[in-house]
């Protein structure tokens, strides 16, 4: 074993201070997207990429 | 702190002799095949987004994303799946401290989070069939129900996985085979929180513009 950091299934893992940045990370990149379009703030211009689909 | 407890359990495992090591290093093998399958997984998402984006504007008279998606409940549906990877990471914090009553408890909350998500999927499934827009409507609704509807199985599969591996973890304890399961769920479980970015932005959230 020359990495302490693997565990027995040869997986790496982190801390707890890693989980909670990710976590608090992926809320707020998450809550972006749905304010941005649950309460429109950007122009139909800025938002033509409907237009392809 | 963790790592300590982990040295030490590896060096227990050491003592065990070459045996041991083997099977050690068939976890590792055991992840590195379920990375592959997390491919192939990720090849049948890509054909099922390819496909409802072909289909996304087929409404034959009938209902567009527009007419249909319920942000706020979409936005609940995501916060139950976001919630349940961060107690998935507290389950493996917790089998890397090597505490069998916190994996099992932390399993049990994801799986309670996991099964809110499900169940909020079916009303939405029954609700849009109740009201006449079934998958046979239209071609965006076939694909709004392939898509959502595989990712929605891949997760119910995750579900009795996780009760399974509950129920092997309070019989057997944190064996090494159990470990590598816990690993092999914990990419699982992730992945299919990765997929449900990718589809609560293409499908709902572009959808409803």
């Amino acid at each position: 074993m020359a990495n302490p950091h693997t565990t027995s299934a040869g997986s790496s893992h982190g801390s707890y201070k890693s989980y909670m940045i990710g976590f608090v990370l992926s809320v707020i990149l998450t809550a972006i997207p749905f304010g941005l379009v649950m309460f429109p703030t950007l122009s139909k211009e800025a938002t033509r990429f409907r237009s392809v689909w | 702190m963790s790592n300590a407890t982990l040295n030490a359990e590896v060096a227990h495992q050491h003592e065990h002799g070459h045996d041991d090591h083997d099977h050690h290093d068939s976890g590792g093998m055991t992840v590195f095949g379920f990375w592959i399958y997390l491919m192939t997984d990720c090849i049948l998402f890509a054909s099922i987004f390819a496909a409802y984006a072909v289909l996304v504007n087929n409404v034959a008279g009938g209902p567009s994303g527009h007419d249909i998606f319920e942000l706020p409940f979409v936005a609940a549906e995501t916060a139950l799946l976001l919630f349940s990877s961060i107690t998935y990471g507290f389950a493996m914090l917790a089998l890397h401290s090597n505490d069998k009553s916190g994996v099992m408890k932390w399993l049990f909350v994801t799986f309670l989070l996991g099964a809110g998500f499900i169940a909020m999927e079916i009303y939405e499934f029954h609700k849009l069939i109740e009201e006449g827009f079934g998958p046979q409507r239209s071609g965006f609704l076939t694909g709004f129900f392939t898509l959502v509807g595989t990712h929605g199985l891949h997760v119910t599969s995750g579900l009795i996985w996780m009760a399974v591996l509950i129920a092997q973890i309070k019989s057997k304890g944190l064996t090494a085979t159990n470990n590598t399961r816990m690993s092999c769920l914990s990419l699982f479980w992730h992945f299919l929180d990765v997929v449900w970015i990718c589809v609560f932005t293409v499908v709902y959230l572009m959808g409803a513009l």
